[in-house]
């Protein structure tokens, strides 16, 4: 997961790049200036500062589901807000919530396809294996003749044995 | 700079004394300004443009140039400080970084400055510094978790820098802005031991004693700052006044008309203007514009990303825009993209101020 959010974190202007679970807590936390090492103080500041940031900006979705709920809207997708000092940027991913804090220089529409690819490949990540394994089987065509394995019933009797 | 540069930009800087003597003008100002700057006497350069200014006041050149001398000259001396601070540390260059940096607005480097200091020392004045820098934050995002740290430290350099009124009166100028009244008051009582017999105080005293009966409990001040985002002693626009609604609603038709727009709103207090829905469905397509412009507002100033300025989300209800303003907040909910020009008018309504007699309606 946190190689997904790689390239995310690595796009000049992006502060923070988080997958967050549906009830604020953070998942996978990148952060721009995370070279500080961990152990850091200021390592232990961005993940004191990721946690209260995935908790306050999930609220905040869950607060704008309902304001718009009673007109009969489904969850936003994906919401932007711009301010003063940064953009945030949210967007659902497979079970979670994908999101970027941005400068306030950069544009957050240039984030939409960075982030469109990263819940791309996430989900791509989380299809288990057998299910690729089922939906392959399941494509090939059937044989000319059964396949053996198949015939789960009783073998039947042979008219000779039976008398 | 070489001995040959020196000399000519010498003969430069005289006539250009001379241009100013001879025919003051503030172009003739700015340009010795400026080539003061260009020899990076910034000292020599601030002088001039304030000289210039006395005479022309508010020429924007003047003043540009003004400030930015000071600026660099405030950088320059902020780099000395951080090298004096790395070969021999000692808290009157940290005292001077602090409040450098305070005073050009460079609050998050100043707290952590302060913080080294404090570390460094544990003196009391690196504490008030930092519960300072909080402070100015929290006037400047509204936030109510800064409010409450700033208060932290100031209260703990307190202890540290006994009988010292500089903790009490950045407390007070907190109190009194968020309109806690009592604890203002209180503040002023403690002000008033420390210096007795001071008549400000003391009238000060006296209005906050009228003022402590409707007076909010700091939590309660502190709320309504961070969801409001107005301070008490701020101007605040005519919130109540009547809504522009004749200059409001043909800007509210002419974005409706665009192709793929469904409904063009704007929320000013308590009351509506909606253009594409009717009856029910505008009542609450407004109200759920207001609501979705308060959360944004608190959750921009919980977030530390200062004012909101701009909301928008998509799903399969199409796109909801929002821009709050100072006043309101325009919003349009549409299908297709949104070109740049209504992205603009949207921006502009909500800087409209309410000069019609005009009654809004929902």
């Amino acid at each position: 997961m946190k190689r997904i959010l790689e390239p995310l974190a690595q796009i000049p202007g992006v502060r923070m790049a988080l997958l967050v679970a549906h009830d604020g807590v953070p998942v996978v936390v990148k952060n721009a200036s995370e070279n500080a090492g961990e152990g850091s103080p200021e390592a232990a500041l961005a993940g004191e500062t990721a946690e209260s940031l995935a908790a306050l900006a999930a609220g905040w979705l869950s607060e704008l589901e309902r304001s718009v709920g009673p007109l009969s809207w489904g969850a936003p997708q994906r919401v932007v807000l711009r301010a003063v000092r940064g953009s945030l940027v949210m967007t659902h991913a497979p079970g979670a919530l994908l999101l970027v804090i941005v400068d306030p220089r950069m544009s957050p529409d240039e984030l939409r396809l960075p982030m469109e690819a990263a819940v791309a490949r996430m989900q791509r990540l989380l299809r288990p294996k057998s299910e690729s394994e089922t939906a392959a089987r399941d494509t090939t065509p059937p044989g000319a003749v059964p396949n053996r394995t198949e015939n789960k019933g009783p073998a039947p009797l042979r008219a000779d044995t039976a008398l | 700079m070489s001995f040959v540069r020196r000399i000519l930009s010498g003969s430069r800087l005289r006539e250009l004394r001379q241009e100013v003597a001879e025919a003051p003008a503030p172009r003739s100002y700015a340009a010795l300004a400026a080539e003061h700057a260009r020899l990076g006497e910034m000292v020599e350069a601030e002088r001039v443009a304030r000289e210039g200014l006395d005479l022309y006041p508010g020429n924007s050149e003047l003043q540009r140039l003004a400030e930015r001398s000071r600026a660099l000259e405030a950088e320059e001396r902020t780099r000395e400080l951080y090298r004096e601070l790395r070969d021999a540390p000692r808290p009157a260059v940290w005292r001077e970084l602090c409040e450098i940096l305070l005073s050009s607005g460079r609050l998050a480097r100043a707290e952590e400055c302060a913080q080294e200091w404090f570390a460094a020392t544990g003196d009391g004045n690196a504490q008030l510094a930092r519960g300072q820098a909080r402070c100015e934050r929290f006037f400047i995002d509204r936030r109510r978790d800064d409010a409450r740290l700033a208060l932290e430290l100031i209260e703990a350099a307190e202890k540290l820098l006994c009988r010292d009124p500089r903790p009490l009166r950045i407390k007070l100028s907190l109190f009194s802005r968020v309109g806690a009244w009592k604890e203002a008051r209180r503040t002023v009582g403690q002000l008033l031991e420390v210096e007795p017999g001071d008549a400000v105080l003391e009238a000060r005293f006296r209005t906050l004693s009228s003022l402590i009966d409707t007076a909010p409990t700091l939590e309660q001040a502190l709320r309504e700052v961070e969801r409001s985002g107005h301070l008490v002693d701020e101007e605040r626009p005519v919130q109540e006044g009547p809504t522009a609604s004749g200059e409001i609603r043909p800007v509210l038709k002419r974005l409706c008309a665009e192709p793929g727009v469904r409904a063009a709103i704007y929320v000013r207090g308590s009351t509506a203007l909606v253009q594409g829905p009717r009856g029910a469905t505008a009542e609450r397509t407004a109200r759920a514009v207001r609501e979705v412009v308060q959360k944004s507002r608190t959750a921009a100033r919980r977030l530390g990303l200062g004012q909101a300025g701009e909301v928008s989300l998509e799903g399969d209800f199409g796109h909801l825009l929002v821009v709050p303003g100072d006043l309101g907040a325009a919003a349009v909910w549409y299908a297709r993209s949104l070109s740049d020009r209504t992205r603009q008018e949207l921006s502009e309504l909500t800087a409209l101020t309410g000069d019609s007699s005009q009654d809004p309606e929902a």
